[in-house]
């Protein structure tokens, strides 16, 4: 048994060992998997992680030093074949801890019980000619899961997250909280579920005084006091990055650190629910993605996890750190699923580019490709085309006309924009 | 050290490790901050983690603006790494010293 784990380290440190030259980025992928795999030294782990991270380091500035790296990790693959031969580790009983640890790890995985679940909600709106319903709402909230209200304007997004949010009360169906210790509610009950929820509005509220004091106060009408208080408001302070603005004013910070501030208002004493309605509308692109990643990390906390719900238009940034996708369309739900499975079942692919060639143009130069439609929407092109049609195809056929400008493609059938684009026609 | 701490170790810094092959700094020590924070090491290692946010916070300003010689950058960014690495090789003992 030893020596089969022996024979099957070997053979992939010569694969490694010959892979090295040609493709240094999967040689040092393969190594690092290998070392992970087997449990070797941690010395042994760090240092192919320097390395990767030094190679993505010279990848962004273009250089050219991969030589030396292509040496680094045949030292490393040599070491570990001679950590080996002088029988310094015991592979076999590394591999069976490593087993083990996972198997355990496996039952240990985080709990993913419900922070909030809606069963049917209803709600009707109505302001002059202005009527609108919103209707047979079911969803889950999990615990270290981030679910993401999109649709068009007009379509329920706020109004939804209002009612989870327990800002209105729901004209049917009922919402079940797992954040009081009761399993039924009624509306007297609002209040303090209301206390419970971290809720962002669209519009920040304009406050006064400086930003520490005000995270001080939050953090003390929640129940934090004394040293406590201090130290939570510190964290949260260094963990979004506000050292430098502690002392300003609202009208002092710029509308990304408004927002930034909002969300530490939000976190300062640890709420299970955070709800977000478009906050990232005033965030220009690098804020938008500090922002998300730093939601992200903290919704992911092991030891607090936290159900959040947030909505936006900025579909590209959203796909890159929800979980679940909510699509409303005319108050109801069209689309309630992990992000996954979009376009899992899809009859068609969906292509969204960017070019000087008109409709009329595109349609006669991709007429063999199996493309069903295209249409404009806003400032791009969609495609709509077969499953066996990629957009590579699409790209090569495009290439062969001289003088075409392509300033943007990619394939967005799995990703939330497809929803919103499926139903302009399909 | 009990089963919860084990798993949750393993996660942070795999996580931690991945970021540091992004040469994503930034998160790098932010997650480092929560890591130490969720292992109540607060009292021994905070004050260090606090500056490496800072050091990190400088060295992202640095590149983004682009003034900073591209060696010295790279031996910022080295030595944060580094010390990220040493700070979870301590906050791991620490806990296991105290559990």
């Amino acid at each position: 048994m030893m020596q089969t784990n022996r024979i099957m380290i070997n053979e992939e440190l010569n694969k490694i060992k010959s892979l090295v030259h040609h493709n240094i980025f999967e040689a040092s992928d393969l190594l690092l998997k290998l070392v992970r795999n087997y449990s070797f030294d941690s010395d042994i782990l760090r240092n192919i992680i320097l390395i990767k991270s030094d190679l993505n380091n010279e990848l962004d500035q273009n250089s050219e030093n991969t030589s030396i790296y292509i040496e680094k990790l045949l030292d490393i693959c040599r070491h570990l074949e001679k950590v080996q031969d002088s029988k310094k580790i015991n592979v076999e009983q590394l591999i069976e801890q490593n087993i083990k640890l996972s198997t355990r790890y496996d039952y240990l995985k985080p709990r993913s019980e419900f922070a909030v679940q809606t069963r049917g909600i209803c709600f009707q709106y109505k302001k002059g000619r202005n009527q609108f319903n919103l209707k047979d709402i079911f969803l889950n909230l999990k615990y270290g899961e981030i679910t993401a209200v999109i649709g068009e304007n007009g379509n329920g997004k706020s109004t939804l997250l209002k009612l989870i949010a327990a800002r209105l009360l729901p004209d049917g169906g009922e919402i079940a909280y797992d954040l009081l210790d009761k399993k039924k509610y009624s509306h007297k009950d609002n209040v303090e579920i209301r206390k419970r929820i971290a809720y962002i509005p669209q519009r920040l509220p304009v406050w006064d005084g400086l930003v520490k004091t005000n995270l001080q106060f939050i953090a003390a009408i929640k129940g934090l006091k004394g040293k406590e208080n201090i130290e939570e408001t510190d964290y949260i302070i260094n963990r979004l990055s506000l050292n430098k603005y502690q002392d300003y004013k609202w009208p002092e910070l710029s509308g990304g650190f408004q927002m930034r501030y909002e969300l530490a208002n939000a976190l300062v004493w640890h709420p299970k629910l955070l709800i977000l309605d478009e906050p990232l509308a005033n965030l220009d692109l690098i804020s938008q993605s500090l922002f998300l990643k730093d939601l992200k990390d903290i919704c992911l906390n092991i030891r607090n996890p936290m159900a959040v719900i947030i909505s936006s238009q900025h579909l590209d940034m959203i796909d890159n750190v929800a979980d679940n996708i909510v699509f409303l369309k005319e108050g109801k739900l069209s689309f309630n699923a992990n992000k996954k499975s979009i376009g899992e079942d899809r009859t068609r692919n969906i292509f969204e580019i960017k070019t000087t060639l008109s409709i009329a143009d595109l349609h006669q130069q991709l007429k063999n490709l199996g493309v069903e439609k295209i249409i404009n929407i806003g400032f791009n092109t969609v495609i709509y085309a077969n499953t066996n049609t990629t957009l590579a195809d699409i790209i090569n056929q495009l290439t062969l006309i001289e003088n075409v400008e392509i300033t943007m493609a990619r394939d967005i059938s799995q990703s939330s924009k497809a929803l919103l684009y499926q139903s302009y026609e399909y | 050290m009990n089963e919860d701490i084990r798993y949750n170790i393993f996660l942070r810094s795999r996580e931690i490790e991945d970021l540091i092959i992004n040469n994503e700094v930034r998160r790098v020590t932010l997650l480092l901050l929560d890591f130490d924070r969720d292992f109540d090491a607060s009292k021994v290692y905070y004050s260090e983690i606090l500056l490496l946010c800072a050091d990190s916070k400088q060295y992202e300003d640095n590149r983004r603006i682009g003034i900073i010689d591209l060696d010295r950058l790279e031996r910022d960014r080295k030595s944060i790494l580094l010390k990220a690495f040493n700070l979870i090789d301590e906050i791991v003992k620490y806990q296991r010293s105290v559990a």
